[in-house]
C-alpha cells in the first residue's frame, strides 16, 4: 500500500503518490482548480478524501471524493443559522469523526465556527454550544480571520473532544460538542491586557497524542505549550532550544508522545523562519529540549509554513512532511534527521496530510 | 446533501438536478418539477417566463459541464434558487453573495430589484464573478 500526500494550495490540489520507503513520487493535479484548498484529508475510516476548499467570491464549500480524486461531491445547506447572527465565511479543517462513528465528521469554519456531520458530509449542523459560547464577546478573529482549525478526539471516549479558535483559545467538550469550557490556563496572549485570560488566547495548532490522549500540544502565537492533564494546565517550552516561541505548524510522532516537531517563524512582525534557514525542530522529551534539524533543508531560505502545511505518516520509521508557502513539498523517512524535496514549483501551499494510496 | 459533479448525486428531497445536467434537453423539465413544487408556485398569480441562465466556468465545474441553464422562473432569484450551485451564489439567509454579479439582458439586477428583479420572455441571466477581490487569492 502507497502513501498518499494530499497536498492543498491556494490553487487547487495536488495528490503526491510514494510509495512505502517514500523515496519515489508522482505528482497528480492540480484538482479542484479555482479552489483555494485550507486543508485536504483522507478518511481512515472508509479511505474517501474531504476538502475544505473556498473560493473567494462562491464561499467555502467541503468536496468529497470516494475515488482518490477522480470525481468529487459537493457538501450543501453549509451555513449557520439566522439566531446566531453570523454568515459561514471560510472552512478551515475536516477531522474524521471517532471509529465508533463511522459517519461522522467535523468541520471547524470562520468566524468561529464547528459543524458535525452524521452522514459523510451530506449534511452539517452548527455546534451552537461553542458557536455561542457565553466567552464569545471576548474573542477576536486572528489574521487569518477567527478560524476553528483543531478538532482532536479522544481515542477512548467519543464525548471527549478539543477544539482551538484563533484567537478564542483552546475548548474542551465532555458532551460531544454540546458544552464546551475553555482549557487556556498559563497560555498567554501578550496582546491582551491581562496577558492570561480565560478566553482570547491565539492558539496556532493543538494535537493530541492517541497513545496518551491526555497530552495535548499545541503551537500558539505565543509560545509552544504542552499540557498532561486533558489541558487544564499548560507548560510553556521554547525557552528550552527552540529560536522562537512563534509558528504555525505542529506534528507529532505516531507512536512516541515525547516526540513533537515545529516549524518556527521569527516573529509576529516578520513571518519567515529564523536565521535565514528552513528548519524543523524536535524535541524527544516532551519539550524539555528541542533540536534543530536541518540536513537536505535548504539554506538561505525564508519560509513559512502554514498550520496545516505539516504532517506525519504511521509507518515505522516515521515519515514527517511538510510544504511551504513557496511551493516545495519536503518528506523525511528517517522521524526527521534527512530531507529530500519531492516537489517544487507548486501554488502557496497551505496544507499537507498524509494517507494511503489504493 | 451532496451535489455531485460529475452526475451522480445523491438526492435527498431535491430533483436530481446534477444528474439531470448530463442531459441538457432535461433540464427544464426539472426545474419546472421544482417549480411546481415550490411554495412561490402556488396560487401568488406570478407570470413565469422561460429564461436562459449563464453561468461561469468555474460553476460549470460544479455541474457536471453544463454552463447554460433553461428554467422556468418569475424572478432573478427564482432563476438563481432552482440551479445546482444555487448554494454557491446565494448565501445561508438567500442572499445574493457580495462578489457575484448577475445581469439580465445586460443590466446589473443590483440597479434593479435585486433578487426580486422580474424577468421577461427569454431574458438572458448571466451570472459573472466581480472584477474585485483578486488580491485575496
Amino acid at each position: 500500500m502507497g502513501v498518499l500526500l494530499m497536498v492543498g494550495t491556494r490553487k487547487g490540489l495536488f495528490l503526491l503518490r510514494g510509495d512505502e520507503n517514500r523515496s519515489s513520487w508522482e505528482l497528480e493535479g492540480p484538482l479542484l482548480t479555482g479552489w483555494s484548498v485550507f486543508h485536504a484529508t483522507q478518511d481512515p475510516r472508509d479511505g474517501s478524501l474531504y476538502v475544505a476548499g473556498n473560493n473567494f467570491v462562491y464561499g467555502g464549500t467541503v468536496q468529497r471524493s470516494t475515488d482518490l480524486g477522480k470525481t468529487w461531491a459537493r457538501s450543501e445547506g453549509l451555513g449557520l443559522p439566522e439566531e446566531s447572527g453570523l454568515k459561514l465565511e471560510e472552512v478551515w479543517h475536516v477531522e474524521p469523526g471517532h471509529e465508533s462513528e463511522p459517519d461522522t465528521l467535523w468541520l471547524g469554519a470562520t468566524p468561529g465556527a464547528l459543524f458535525r456531520s452524521p452522514d459523510r458530509g451530506e449534511t452539517w449542523e452548527p455546534m451552537l454550544g461553542l458557536v455561542q459560547h457565553e466567552t464569545r464577546e471576548r474573542w477576536h478573529p486572528g489574521a487569518g480571520g477567527m478560524c476553528c482549525h483543531s478538532v482532536q478526539i479522544d481515542p477512548r471516549n467519543p464525548k471527549r473532544m478539543y477544539a482551538a479558535i484563533s484567537a478564542a483559545g483552546a475548548f474542551r467538550t465532555d458532551d460531544g460538542g454540546e458544552t464546551w469550557v475553555p482549557r487556556n490556563k498559563d497560555v498567554a496572549a501578550d496582546f491582551m491586557p491581562d496577558p492570561f485570560p480565560e478566553v482570547g488566547q491565539c492558539v496556532h495548532k493543538l494535537l493530541l497524542h492517541p497513545d496518551r490522549p491526555d497530552r495535548l500540544w499545541q503551537q500558539n502565537h505565543c509560545g509552544v505549550y504542552r499540557s498532561d492533564d486533558a489541558g487544564d494546565n499548560w507548560e510553556r517550552l521554547e525557552e528550552n532550544g527552540l529560536p522562537s516561541g512563534f509558528g504555525f505548524p505542529l506534528a507529532l510522532h505516531p507512536r512516541d508522545p515525547d516526540v513533537a516537531f515545529v516549524i518556527p517563524e521569527e516573529g509576529a512582525e516578520n513571518r519567515v523562519t529564523p536565521n535565514g534557514r528552513l528548519g524543523v525542530y524536535r524535541t524527544g522529551d516532551g519539550g524539555q529540549s528541542w533540536e534543530l534539524l536541518e540536513d537536505g533543508l535548504p539554506a538561505p531560505a525564508w519560509g513559512a509554513v502554514m498550520r496545516e502545511g505539516f504532517a506525519s505518516d504511521s509507518l515505522d520509521p516515521a515519515g514527517i512532511y511538510f510544504g511551504t508557502q513557496s511551493g516545495s513539498v519536503f518528506v523525511s523517512a528517517s522521524d526527521g534527521e534527512s530531507w529530500t524535496e519531492v516537489a517544487e514549483q507548486l501554488p502557496p501551499i497551505l496544507s499537507v496530510e498524509v494517507g494511503e494510496d489504493g | 446533501m451532496l451535489v455531485s459533479i460529475d452526475g451522480d448525486s445523491v438526492p435527498r428531497s431535491r430533483p436530481r438536478l446534477g444528474r439531470a445536467a448530463r442531459r441538457p434537453t432535461q433540464v427544464a423539465g426539472a426545474a419546472q418539477t421544482r417549480q411546481l413544487s415550490h411554495p412561490e408556485a402556488r396560487g401568488r398569480g406570478v407570470s413565469r417566463r422561460m429564461v436562459v441562465v449563464k453561468l461561469p466556468s468555474l460553476l460549470a465545474d460544479q455541474t457536471g459541464g453544463q454552463r447554460e441553464f433553461e428554467v422556468e422562473a418569475a424572478s432573478v432569484g427564482e432563476a438563481l434558487r432552482g440551479l445546482p450551485v444555487s448554494d454557491l451564489l446565494l448565501d445561508e439567509r438567500g442572499e445574493l453573495r457580495r462578489l457575484v454579479n448577475v445581469y439580465v439582458d445586460g443590466d446589473d439586477c443590483r440597479e434593479a430589484a435585486g433578487l426580486e428583479t422580474p424577468l421577461d420572455d427569454a431574458a438572458e441571466v448571466r451570472v459573472i464573478a466581480a472584477v474585485a477581490g483578486g488580491s485575496l487569492v
